[in-house]
């Protein structure tokens, strides 16, 4: 494993001398999001980022996976603040919609600009 | 512990460029997907619109007009009115399970706080010839509303893409 490839992101000490670490550090893939790295929660996100909020069975409709999956990856989401749920009832029926939070929406542009820049090498 | 078991690295967890340009085009595609670039709302905000501008020359004609023995002209415009904006509203009852642009709902207050303010301008000074100024003003801030969420639209386009173009 190369110096560089140990690092832990990037809050990550050591990983190159004190010389590099600047450098090593504007590399665009310290600003991606790790939370983001799971291809349900990109598609996720990326489903929300364009709207107000969505419920919960839209989305789960939208990005072909099992209600178990979806409830999995939104908690982990909401527990990195990345995005907001909402439950509430219409009659006796719980409706349940997700928005992204300010600093979800914020992370969100960050990732994408890295990965833009990844693409352009 | 050894460098080698920590946490895995995010060099491990980071895209090649190839994975990058399938990931941008996956949130672009989310994106297009989002199902109403024209809210039901702004159907209705053009619907209120139109009939406002139309309206606030009726209300200014109804005063110039002959009384008519049983019949109020003002107040049978309004009534009018009123029918219209409720007709207005449907598309939003009807279409409940739009979904907005994200910043639209805070678009929509300020349009339909604008909106209110001009109507009740309009309706203070309805038997004057201010009506005539006031009129196209509705349809202005359609105009605007409507232009504004088209740019919203290319420029959400533009940010995902942004150095792909």
């Amino acid at each position: 494993m190369s110096p560089a490839s140990s690092s832990t992101g990037p809050d990550a000490e050591g990983a190159t001398g004190p010389d590099g670490a600047e450098q090593e550090r504007s590399h665009p893939r310290f600003d991606l999001e790790s939370s983001l790295a799971h291809p349900v929660r990109f598609s996720l996100v990326a489903a929300l980022a364009a709207v107000e909020n969505a419920r919960f069975g839209d989305l789960r409709d939208q990005l072909q996976v099992s209600d178990s999956v979806l409830s999995k990856q939104i908690t982990e989401l909401e527990k990195a603040g990345i995005v907001k749920v909402h439950k509430t009832f219409v009659g006796k029926r719980p409706r349940t919609l997700l928005s992204l939070t300010a600093d979800g929406y914020a992370r969100w542009n960050r990732h994408l600009a890295a990965l833009r820049a990844i693409a352009d090498g | 512990m050894t460098a080698d078991d920590r946490t895995p690295s995010i060099d491990h967890r980071a895209p090649d460029p190839d994975q990058a340009r399938a990931m941008l085009d996956e949130a672009r595609s989310r994106d297009r997907s989002t199902p109403t670039p024209i809210p039901a709302a702004l159907v209705t905000f053009g619907m209120m619109s139109v009939t406002s501008s139309l309206g606030a020359i009726a209300l200014r004609m109804a005063g110039e007009v002959d009384a008519t023995p049983g019949l109020s002209l003002p107040i049978a415009v309004s009534i009018a009115l009123m029918a219209c904006f409720a007709v207005s509203m449907l598309p939003l009852f009807l279409f409940r399970r739009d979904r907005w642009r994200r910043g639209f709902g805070k678009r929509w207050g300020v349009l339909i706080t604008l909106w209110s303010l001009l109507w009740v301008v309009t309706a203070l000074v309805s038997q004057t010839n201010a009506v005539l100024v006031l009129s196209p003003l509705f349809l202005v801030l359609y105009v605007i509303a409507v232009s504004t969420e088209a740019h919203r639209q290319r420029t959400s386009r533009g940010r995902i893409e942004g150095a792909r173009r």
